[in-house]
């Protein structure tokens, strides 16, 4: 095991570079190392605030990227990055913008980030192979005690909110000049066919279906609360959606052609 | 004896060719790919890897399928005085075991502190117990990885108070106390020596040869507050001609090596970095023209 060679040195450097004083230095430099301290400072909030806006970038957009930067130093200051991956940065975001007074003009941007997020752990999740119809053929004779288990990279955002729409309008490219929104409520399914991430809109009822077969309940539990929320929900559809999207794994290997 | 075995394991189809590389850009994926160019190795930052699976990992099977790669490491904090993070180096090992890199590098730097990580390539005091350290931190990497590593020398901003051995002896000591290679970065040898004020050329000369097994080159800028006439290694921009200088002097005096075009911000379009690499080439076979090394 090695002995800390440079505690003091490092523990210096950390309070300095996490300071809210822009101009903080350890205090046994001076002169142009003093100054040129700065450049470490910038680095790591740069770095940070780089790093968070690339893994909320509807969010960026949403609030622009001054709001994000300051947002992002409040965030890291009170949520310390542990992973020396920056990758899956961010974990808390969602609900810290819940709480940050600035964002409240914003009702829905917690939830957006919720999507981001779900995208976000969609995209990197663990490969596994996709159950798709013909699996699921072999279990139609006794589809109500069926209990499936979530593909790894599937995600469920429930929301209030237009949250797909929010989304799509502001990480498209070049997004049109107006959005019209409906004032409804958006679930987001994000799966990961092969290795593309997708985001579906479910409905209430067939967020309720999804989310039940997703915690492991029996399809005939599932499609009940569906049926609690929407007498005329269809299970035959949102069945066709979720095996389309990948939603669950299969029992054997299957192909995956991108 | 140990380092015999290392060395044996780099020269599987793995091996990186003593030509130019480049780093592996997500947006130039379909060209480097699917197109014709004359980069015959790749080289990613580990970290960015660090990953369940998905399509980022599946990107770099593609490319493996197709190129040597180097597996560059921005934050095992091999110079914190303290011993690897071991979950660090678990992650690390899977990728290698995974994408058979030909080479892996980490920097002489650190970059977290009491379990908070700072994402930058902090100073090293060069003191004796911090080259002590350094060296038992890249034993235990290679007993981890089951192989050898290379480690870069830093860019630097400040002199620290606490240094007392010159960064150039600092560096062989810890490769010869430690049987890793050297990956010598002349672009931040270069913003180094303006920034402290000594002499890159001298620097460069002083590194023995024969520890040097991969170069990087790449751009800098002037730091944009003004002032203060520092140089910022923010590789977000062409590689200097005193870089280039400096590549020369350095094929002429030990021969060619792999050298990577290192490029992380304003990136250009793939046929700027593959011009790069050409011009990288292009030096290395004169400089070895001159001095009778194999070009």
């Amino acid at each position: 095991m090695i002995s800390d060679a440079h505690h003091a040195l490092r523990a210096s450097f950390a309070a300095a570079l996490l300071a809210h004083d822009p101009g903080a230095s350890p205090d046994w430099l001076d002169g142009v190392a003093a100054r040129r301290f700065a450049i470490h400072r910038n680095n790591v909030h740069r770095a940070l605030g780089e790093a968070l806006g690339a893994a909320y970038p509807a969010v960026r957009r949403l609030v622009g990227e001054r709001f994000l930067r300051a947002a992002a130093r409040e965030y890291f200051a009170h949520s310390p990055q542990h992973d020396a991956s920056l990758a899956l940065c961010g974990a808390g975001f969602a609900d810290f913008l819940a709480a940050f007074a600035p964002a409240a003009t914003l009702p829905y941007l917690a939830d957006v980030a919720r999507l981001e997020r779900g995208w976000l752990e969609t995209c990197h999740a663990a490969d596994a192979p996709a159950l798709d119809a013909a699996d699921l053929a072999r279990h139609r004779h006794a589809l109500a005690e069926l209990r499936l288990a979530a593909h790894p990279a599937t995600r469920l955002i429930p929301s209030t909110h237009p949250i797909v729409s929010l989304w799509r309008h502001n990480t498209a490219d070049t997004p049109p000049a107006a959005l019209t929104l409906h004032a409804c409520a958006e679930h987001a399914l994000i799966t990961r066919p092969c290795f593309e991430v997708r985001v579906a809109v479910l409905d209430p009822a067939a967020s309720a279906f999804a989310g039940a077969l997703l915690r492991g309940e029996t399809a005939g539990a599932a499609c009940a609360a569906a049926a609690h929320i929407d007498v005329a929900f269809d299970v035959t559809a949102s069945f066709a959606l979720l095996i389309t999207a990948g939603a669950f794994t299969a029992t054997h290997p299957g192909d995956c052609t991108p | 004896m140990t380092r015999d075995r290392w060395q044996r394991e780099l020269t599987h189809a793995s091996a990186i060719p003593a030509c130019a590389g480049a780093g592996f850009k997500s947006q130039h994926a379909a060209e480097i790919l699917h197109g014709r160019h004359e980069v015959r190795w790749f080289e990613v930052h580990a970290e960015n890897y660090m990953v369940g699976g998905g399509p980022r990992l599946h990107e770099l099977e593609q490319l493996r399928a197709r190129y040597p790669l180097s597996l560059h490491g921005v934050a095992l904090s091999l110079g914190g005085g303290v011993a690897p993070d071991r979950a660090h180096l678990l992650a690390l090992r899977a990728l290698v075991d995974r994408f058979e890199p030909g080479l892996v590098s980490e920097h002489v730097a650190w970059c977290g502190h009491g379990g908070r990580h700072l994402p930058d390539l902090l100073p090293v005091p060069l003191t004796g117990s911090a080259l002590a350290s350094l060296v038992q931190a890249i034993t235990i990497t290679q007993e981890a990885l089951g192989r050898r590593i290379l480690i870069e020398n830093p860019s630097t901003y400040f002199a620290l108070p606490q240094s007392v051995i010159p960064e150039e002896e600092f560096i062989t000591a810890a490769a010869r106390s430690s049987g890793c290679g050297v990956l010598l970065d002349l672009n931040n040898v270069f913003v180094s020596a303006h920034n402290l004020g000594f002499d890159a050329g001298a620097y460069v000369d002083a590194l023995p040869g024969d520890l040097i097994e991969q170069i990087h080159v790449a751009g800098h800028e002037p730091d944009s507050r003004g002032e203060d006439p520092v140089l910022i290694d923010t590789h977000g921009a062409p590689v200097a001609d005193a870089v280039w200088d400096l590549y020369a002097r350095l094929v002429s005096r030990i021969g060619i090596r792999p050298v990577l075009i290192e490029r992380d911000n304003n990136v250009p379009p793939w046929c700027e970095l593959e011009a790069q690499a050409r011009t990288a080439n292009r030096i290395a076979a004169a400089a070895g023209t001159r001095t009778g090394t194999a070009a």
